[in-house]
C-alpha cells in the first residue's frame, strides 16, 4: 500500500472543482424543468474561469516535474500549458453553444455538465503520468463526447454520429488499452519514466510483445487525433454532431489527444524513437495528402472543416516527428493557435446554421461580405489562418512546424506539408470567393448572431491575429511546455 | 532421439512431474464432471417413459398455446434503463466488497476515496430519479 499524502489532493483542486461543477450542473439540470440555457452557460463559464485561475495559482510549477498521487499524475509545464489551452477552448465552446442549446429544446444543464466532465477528463489526460490513469481520463473524455455528439437526440444525423463515434471510439480505446497491457506485460511498468527505463531490456526478453504493444498503442492514439488511415469516423461524426460539439471535438479533444500522444511517445517510448519516427513520418504524409485532397471535393462546410482538421493533425505530427526542442514547442504553439482558429471557423458555421442542418453549404456564404461585412472579414481571417498565410497564428505555427521537421532531417515530409498547404488554399478560398465575389439569392440564410457568439468570434479573431503579429510571448509560453527529450 | 531424451529430458523429468501433479485435482474434477453428466443422462434415459410425440415439442406443454411470436412485440425502453442501472450498482458492490475487507489497511485514504466514488454514483442515481426514469407509469 503506497503511502499517500492527503495534501496532494489540494494540487488536484482545479480538476476537482471542474468535476464538482459538472456534477452540480447535472443535478441542477435534472430538477423539474431544468436550468435555463443562459444560466447553465454562465455557471459553466464561471467554473471554467475559476478552474483556469486555480491552474495558474495552485499548480505553480517548479523546474522539476512533480509526481503526485502515487505518480499517477504529474505537474509540469507541459500539463499546465495544455490544461490552459483546453480550458480556453471549452470556454469558447460554451459561448458558441448558448444560442444553439436554446434553439434545440433539449436540456441545457446536461449539455454543460457533459462539457465540463469531458474537460475534466482532458485535464487529467494531459496531467496523466501512468498508462492506466491516462486511459481512464481518456475514457471520461470519450464517453462524455459520445453523448454530446448525440445531444440532438431526435435528429437522425446526430444519432448516427453518436453511434459511429461510440462504436469506433470504443474499438480504438480497446486497441489502445490492449497495447498498453502488452507493454506492461513486457516491462512490468505503467509509469511512463519507469516504462522508458525498462524498455531496452524488455525489447530483448519480450521480443514481439514490445513492437506489438507500442504499435497498438500508436494506432489507438492516432485514431483519437484523427490521422489517416484511422480517420474514417471523423467526417460523419463532425457533420452529424451539433456544430458547437463538432468545434469542441476538433479543438479541445484533438489538443488533449495530441498532448497524450506526445507525452507517451516522448516520455514513455524514447528508446523506440527511430521506430516510431518512421511510423509518424508515414502517417503524417498520408494524413496531409489525403486530408487536403478529400477536402477539395466537399461542398458542405462542416465536412470540409472535418477533412481540414484531419489535414491539420498531419501538420502537427511534423513537430512530434522532429522530436526536438523546437519540434515540441511548435506542436504546443500550433495547438494553441489551432484552438482559436478552428473554434472561430466553427462559430461562423453556427452563425449561418439553422435547425435541420440548413446553412451548411459553401453556397450559403454567397454575398456575406455585403450583408455582414464584419462577419465575412472574421471568416476571412480564419481561412487565412487555416491555410497558413500571414499575418495569422496559423502561419507562424506552420513555419515552426515545418522548420522543426527540416532541421531534424525530415525535409521530404516538410515538402509534402508545404505542397498540401498550397492545395488547401483552393478549398478554403472557395468560401472566400462565395463571400466576396458572389451575390446572395433569396434562399441564402441570414446570419444570426448573438452577443455570446459575437464575443467568441471576436476573441478568436483577436487571438489569431495577435498570435500571428506578436508571437513572441506565446512562443515563450509554449516553450515552458517542453518535455525532457531522450 | 531416445538418446537425446535420456540426456536432456530425463534429468528434469521429476521437476516436470511434480509441476504437472499440482494440476491433478483439476483433472479429477473434469473426470468427475463428465462422469456425473453421463450418469445423470443415462439414469434419466432408463427411468423416463417413452414420449408421446407432437405435444412434447410444443413450448408450453401444460400451459396456454402461444398466440404469436415474441419478436412481434416491442418492450418498454425502461427495461433497458433498469438493466443499465442494475449493472452500475452491481459494479459498485464489486468495489465495495474488497474495500470492506481491506478497510483497516486502506484507512482514511480509502475511506475518502470510497466516499467520493459513492457520492458520484449517488449524483447519477438522483439524476436518474429526477428525470423520471424510475417511475413506471
Amino acid at each position: 500500500m503506497p503511502a499517500f499524502d492527503l495534501r496532494e489532493f489540494l494540487l488536484l483542486a482545479p480538476e476537482i472543482l471542474l468535476a464538482i461543477g459538472g456534477l452540480a450542473l447535472l443535478l441542477a439540470g435534472s430538477v423539474g424543468r431544468g436550468v435555463p440555457g443562459r444560466v447553465a452557460a454562465s455557471l459553466s463559464l464561471f467554473f471554467l474561469v475559476a478552474t483556469a485561475l486555480l491552474v495558474l495559482t495552485v499548480e505553480e510549477v517548479g523546474p522539476e516535474p512533480r509526481l503526485i498521487l502515487g505518480s499517477s499524475f504529474v505537474l509540469d509545464g507541459f500539463a499546465r500549458f495544455f490544461k490552459l489551452v483546453i480550458l480556453a477552448g471549452t470556454a469558447l465552446t460554451v459561448l458558441i453553444s448558448v444560442r444553439f442549446v436554446d434553439d434545440g429544446a433539449y436540456r441545457a444543464g446536461e449539455y454543460h455538465a457533459l462539457l465540463l466532465l469531458a474537460t475534466t477528463g482532458m485535464m487529467f489526460m494531459v496531467g496523466g503520468f501512468n498508462l492506466v490513469s491516462i486511459w481512464i481520463a481518456l475514457e471520461l473524455m470519450a464517453l462524455s463526447s459520445y453523448i454530446l455528439a448525440g445531444y440532438f437526440k431526435r435528429e437522425t444525423r446526430s444519432n448516427e454520429a453518436a453511434l459511429k463515434y461510440f462504436v469506433l471510439g470504443a474499438l480504438s480505446s480497446a486497441i489502445l488499452l490492449y497495447g498498453a497491457s502488452l507493454l506492461y506485460g513486457a516491462t512490468g511498468e505503467l509509469r511512463l519514466d519507469l516504462l522508458a527505463a525498462a524498455l531496452p531490456e524488455a525489447m530483448v526478453t519480450g521480443r514481439l510483445l514490445v513492437p506489438t504493444g507500442w504499435l497498438m498503442l500508436s494506432v489507438g492514439l492516432l485514431f483519437k487525433v484523427a490521422a489517416v488511415p484511422f480517420h474514417v469516423w471523423t467526417p460523419d461524426v463532425y457533420v452529424g454532431a451539433p456544430t458547437p460539439v463538432t468545434a469542441y471535438l476538433a479543438a479541445a479533444s484533438k489538443t488533449a489527444s495530441f498532448a497524450i500522444l506526445v507525452r507517451i511517445f516522448v516520455q514513455g517510448l524514447p528508446t523506440l524513437l527511430p521506430d516510431w519516427q518512421i511510423v509518424i513520418a508515414a502517417v503524417a504524409s498520408v494524413t496531409m495528402i489525403w486530408g487536403n485532397l478529400a477536402a477539395l471535393t466537399q461542398t458542405n462546410v462542416k465536412r470540409m472543416l472535418a477533412y481540414s482538421s484531419i489535414a491539420h493533425a498531419g501538420y502537427v505530427l511534423l513537430g512530434l516527428l522532429a522530436a526536438s526542442v523546437i519540434g515540441l514547442w511548435s506542436v504546443a504553439f500550433y495547438l494553441l493557435a489551432y484552438t482559436f482558429i478552428t473554434l472561430g471557423a466553427f462559430a461562423m458555421v453556427v452563425v449561418l446554421e439553422r435547425r435541420e442542418y440548413a446553412g451548411e453549404e459553401v453556397s450559403d456564404y454567397a454575398g456575406l461580405a455585403r450583408r455582414a461585412p464584419w462577419l465575412a472579414a472574421a471568416m476571412l481571417v480564419f481561412l487565412l489562418a487555416l491555410t497558413g498565410i500571414p499575418p495569422t497564428g496559423g502561419f507562424v505555427g506552420k513555419v515552426y512546424l515545418f522548420a522543426a521537421a527540416v532541421e531534424a532531417g525530415w525535409t521530404w515530409v516538410a515538402v509534402i506539408g508545404v505542397l498540401t498547404s498550397a492545395i488547401s488554399l483552393y478549398y478554403y478560398f472557395s468560401i472566400a470567393v462565395q463571400m466576396y465575389l458572389k451575390e446572395s439569392t433569396r434562399d441564402t440564410p441570414e446570419p444570426l448572431g448573438s452577443p455570446a457568439l459575437t464575443a467568441a468570434i471576436a476573441t478568436c479573431v483577436v487571438a489569431t491575429l495577435v498570435l500571428g503579429l506578436f508571437p513572441g510571448p506565446f512562443i515563450e509560453f509554449a516553450q515552458a511546455a517542453g518535455l525532457p527529450l531522450p | 532421439m531416445i538418446l537425446a531424451f535420456r540426456s536432456y529430458a530425463l534429468p528434469i523429468l521429476p521437476a516436470i512431474c511434480s509441476r504437472v501433479l499440482g494440476y491433478l485435482p483439476i483433472l479429477v474434477f473434469c473426470v468427475v464432471a463428465v462422469l456425473f453428466l453421463a450418469g445423470t443422462l443415462l439414469a434419466a434415459r432408463l427411468l423416463r417413459h417413452a414420449g408421446s410425440g407432437a405435444t412434447d415439442r410444443e413450448p408450453y406443454e401444460c400451459g396456454n398455446e402461444p398466440e404469436s411470436f415474441a419478436h412481434d412485440h416491442r418492450f418498454s425502453i425502461r427495461y433497458y434503463l433498469l438493466a443499465v442501472l442494475f449493472v452500475i450498482f452491481d459494479v459498485e458492490t464489486v468495489f465495495l466488497f474488497p474495500w470492506a475487507v481491506m478497510f483497516d489497511q486502506l484507512a482514511l485514504f480509502g475511506f475518502i476515496e470510497m466516499m467520493v466514488f459513492l457520492t458520484i454514483l449517488v449524483v447519477g442515481y438522483v439524476y436518474v430519479w429526477n428525470r423520471g426514469a424510475l417511475s413506471w407509469a
